[in-house]
């Protein structure tokens, strides 16, 4: 079941469903993906968890570096 | 994709709210931002509800219940379990439960102690909760 629906963007938003294929399936998964933060960040909440900005960020740094380290070990294995 | 695997320290931190948890939530909270998953191995999850209080109990139920897009309960496959009872004479349960998801889906796991984990896991697979 899917429903038609007429929508406002901006500009620079709008730019981006130029380049993509299916510009309802893009703006339904950012939805979906949207709801889903959503309802972790409840769930910390309602578990008595106080989430940062900061420590987040701190986390996305380490594990991109950890993803970085990863590469680079795999790389050295497959030379 | 399954990001980050949580062992049973992990787990139970999270579920006391113990004033180290807050790693814990904001490691899930960014593993969520990028519609990524944590894993929450059976074994470690079990492990984890025995070490509990009633009220974290609660807490754990609701855990894996709540963001299942988000928060991945694993069963534990019957092809691992000779490998789990095998190892177990060298490292919890839990442990080796989180080690071989990690290998599945090639997740990190994230532990309060992980140096059990070093001799069957690379350094750079294994997070040192603080």
């Amino acid at each position: 079941m899917t429903r038609k629906l007429s929508i406002s963007l901006p500009d620079d938003v709008a730019k981006v469903l130029d380049d993509v294929d299916n510009a309802s399936a893009y703006i339904a998964e950012a939805i979906v993906m949207r709801r889903e933060r959503g309802t972790v960040a409840a769930m910390l909440k309602r578990h008595g968890h106080v989430v940062t900005a900061e420590g987040v960020a701190a986390w996305r740094e380490r594990l991109a570096e950890m993803d970085r380290r990863k590469a680079a070990r795999r790389a050295e294995v497959e030379k | 994709v399954i990001r980050v695997i949580l062992d049973a320290s992990a787990i139970a931190s999270y579920a006391a709210r113990e004033p180290d948890s807050m790693s814990v939530s904001e490691l899930i909270a960014q593993v969520a931002e990028t519609n990524d998953a944590v894993g929450v191995p059976a074994l470690a999850f079990i492990a984890a509800f025995q070490a509990s209080s009633p009220e974290a109990r609660e807490v754990l139920e609701d855990f894996v219940s709540s963001a299942p897009q988000s928060i991945k309960l694993l069963a534990l496959q019957g092809e691992d379990t000779p490998t789990v009872a095998s190892m177990c004479d060298d490292l919890a349960a839990d442990k080796v439960h989180a080690l071989i998801e990690s290998s599945r889906y090639d997740a990190y796991v994230a532990s309060y102690d992980v140096s059990p984990m070093a001799r069957f896991a690379h350094e750079d697979d294994l997070i040192q909760l603080k």
